[in-house]
């Protein structure tokens, strides 16, 4: 366990003294600088204010407002026709909510709290980019450069050299995402205070509501992030392993994340089977963040796994069985 | 009684319905430099690279100081320090780093033995210096230097005279003879250039068609190329055609060419024409046995490169 914990920190080691792991970190770096600064100077330049107004009477407009989406909700389920399905669910959490905030007397927030505001600046999709060109260069840039037949004759197991190399990988993906998220509270805080920093939200399970404190909702959006993005680099490792190149498994992961995710969501809710495609399910955090999904947020998270398991089991089998050339 | 540091058991290799390689059996002992010699294509860098860990084995088995390396491949790996064909090393990185990435794969590399490597590859100067500098000698020097990190008892390097500059082939030559006999080392060398492996080797193997055509001592190998009874000899004289006149007349078979008379003599008959010259007042400036060129004869035959 010792000499395999060693292994991981050479990869580490090996993968810092590479420029682009560098200059990749300070890409992400003047992104979410440069996107902060685009929002503040807009807000002020066009002089939005960022408070919510909350009226004397919230707890009655908020009554009102459930009475009226249930009635709304009433007529929707008479009503037999198709693409109703979606606006029946989010009528459901829309009553939940309204349900909750009046039984638990919830005054609405002047102020948004810095949380919230941190979980609703979405980095994930650049992190998931770099990652991916961090990983295929760590696996796939080894042969590429002619050195992987260097560390295969050693005293490791090919499956030990490439779980290092994915390990450190994942180090690299938890640094880019911890910076970005020390990064975004700082600059919330700085540009728009550290309000209500023990603020509570509410969380739609999909089926109820939960009240918990915003920074654990922000914490779990997280946590979702860093699994969708540990579905991509998966992807990028099992064909790096497989093909070997360096570009074919950067082209083909990058297309996956920007396009090709999208266009399988799209087939998808074509056909009934749809649902169980690679990639079909949304972005994890979206189950969160936005309106009701047609799938369960365990549903998405148990196709990933598997489909993450079979990547796995596909990069190692080519690793271990092939002849290096 | 030197211990058995290499053996390879009738190590076979397949790809798809091609056999590669067949019937490969070898022994290296510790201290020995040993030569493995071919054409391209021959089978040198397959078997390099089932003894190494980078091929699987079709048939047959390895062991290296008698661990297996199908079986025991970690055991086996602690005692190989390998280039395999070129030595790809990490361009971004400097030498130093390099070498560090590599001690840090064994137990007991110290940054004193790294030093010490550095030294003995005479590297001490652009060490610090990123590897995408080095020239091609320089890679071979770091390559061989990250082989050495560990003291295995076996060094495996495929083609190390590629690249390298008369003086450096010279100083690698030197390298692994100190090495061989002050620490028991043993050397594996692939090479096509039989020149090479004469000066460098005790034992030859040659293989062709991924089969192995002979495995001889260099002196061995030697003797064959002095096939039947006569010598191919060069003599310098200062003056070349009366000396030929002098040969011709003794029944000598000789012509002279750029490089001076070219003679096959039998060997009981040198210090006769010694005489011959000396009474006919011809000074001898120089006298040589044409054995490169003979024995690069043997290896075409023995390869079947003359077809």
């Amino acid at each position: 366990m010792k000499s395999f914990l060693n292994l991981v920190s050479i990869e580490n080691f090996k993968m810092w003294k590479r420029l682009s792991t560098k200059v990749m970190l300070i890409v992400l770096v003047g992104i979410i600088l440069l996107a902060f600064g685009i929002m503040k100077y807009y807000n002020v330049s066009q002089n939005i204010s960022t408070d919510n107004k909350v009226s004397a009477t919230w707890k009655e407009d908020t009554q009102k407002q459930l009475e009226g989406d249930k009635l709304a909700l009433a007529q929707l389920e008479k009503d037999t026709s198709a693409k109703k399905n979606e606006q029946i669910k989010s009528l459901k959490k829309a009553i939940a909510q309204e349900e909750y905030i009046v039984a638990h007397d919830i005054k609405p927030e002047t102020k948004q709290n810095v949380w919230s505001k941190i979980s609703t600046n979405n980095f994930s999709q650049i992190i998931a980019l770099l990652l991916i060109i961090a990983c295929s260069a760590n696996v796939a840039g080894e042969f590429t450069e002619g050195t992987m037949k260097m560390m295969i004759p050693r005293p490791y197991s090919r499956s030990q050299i490439l779980t290092a190399k994915f390990i450190a990988s994942l180090f690299y993906g938890i640094v880019l995402l911890g910076v970005t998220f020390i990064l975004s509270f700082l600059l919330t805080g700085l540009l728009s205070g550290f309000n209500n920093l023990g603020a509570k939200e509410m969380l739609w399970t999909g089926s109820s509501i939960v009240y918990i404190p915003a920074v654990i909702r922000t914490l779990i959006i997280y946590a979702l992030d860093l699994l969708q993005i540990l579905v991509y680099v998966i992807f990028a490792f099992a064909l790096s392993a497989i093909f070997r190149s360096r570009s074919i498994a950067t082209g083909f992961s990058l297309f996956m994340l920007l396009a090709g995710a999208n266009l399988i969501s799209f087939l998808s809710s074509l056909f009934s089977w749809g649902k169980f495609l690679p990639f079909a399910t949304p972005t994890l955090s979206f189950y969160i963040i936005t309106d009701i999904q047609n799938t369960t947020l365990g549903f998405a998270l148990i196709m990933s796994a598997i489909y993450s398991v079979i990547f796995l089991i596909a990069g190692y089998y080519t690793f271990n069985k092939r002849d290096i050339q | 009684m030197s211990e058995v540091v290499l053996k390879t058991e009738g190590l076979k290799k397949v790809i798809g319905k091609r056999t590669i390689v067949s019937d490969i059996t070898l022994e290296l002992k510790e201290g020995e430099i040993f030569g493995f010699l071919g054409p391209n294509g021959a089978g040198k860098s397959t078997t390099i690279k089932m003894i190494v860990g980078l091929s699987s084995i079709t048939a047959g088995n390895i062991f290296i100081s008698g661990h297996s390396v199908k079986g025991d491949f970690k055991e086996a790996m602690k005692n190989i320090g390998c280039i395999v064909e070129n030595p790809d090393l990490y361009k971004y990185m400097s030498g130093l780093d390099n070498l560090r990435v590599f001690a840090r794969m064994y137990d007991n590399v110290t940054e004193e033995r790294i030093m010490e490597v550095v030294k003995i590859v005479d590297l001490e100067v652009a060490i610090k210096d990123k590897v995408k500098t080095y020239s091609l000698g320089m890679k071979q020097r770091l390559g061989v230097a990250q082989a050495l990190l560990h003291s295995p008892k076996l060094l495996i390097l495929d083609e190390p005279t590629n690249g390298l500059d008369p003086a450096g082939i010279k100083e690698l030559r030197e390298l692994l003879r100190k090495l061989a006999n002050e620490t028991g080392l043993a050397v594996f060398v692939s090479s096509h250039i039989l020149g090479e492996m004469q000066q460098m080797c005790d034992t030859v193997c040659i293989i062709n068609k991924g089969k192995i055509v002979t495995v001889k001592t260099v002196d061995e190998l030697i003797n064959m190329a002095q096939t039947g009874k006569t010598t191919s000899l060069i003599y310098k004289t200062d003056n070349n055609e009366k000396a030929l006149v002098i040969l011709n007349e003794n029944n000598i078979e000789s012509n002279i060419l750029g490089d001076g008379i070219h003679a096959e003599v039998e060997p009981e008959r040198v210090p006769e024409i010694i005489k011959l010259f000396t009474n006919a007042n011809i000074g001898i400036l120089a006298m040589d046995k044409k054995e490169n060129q003979s024995l690069e004869d043997v290896f075409m035959v023995l390869t079947g490169g003359d077809k």
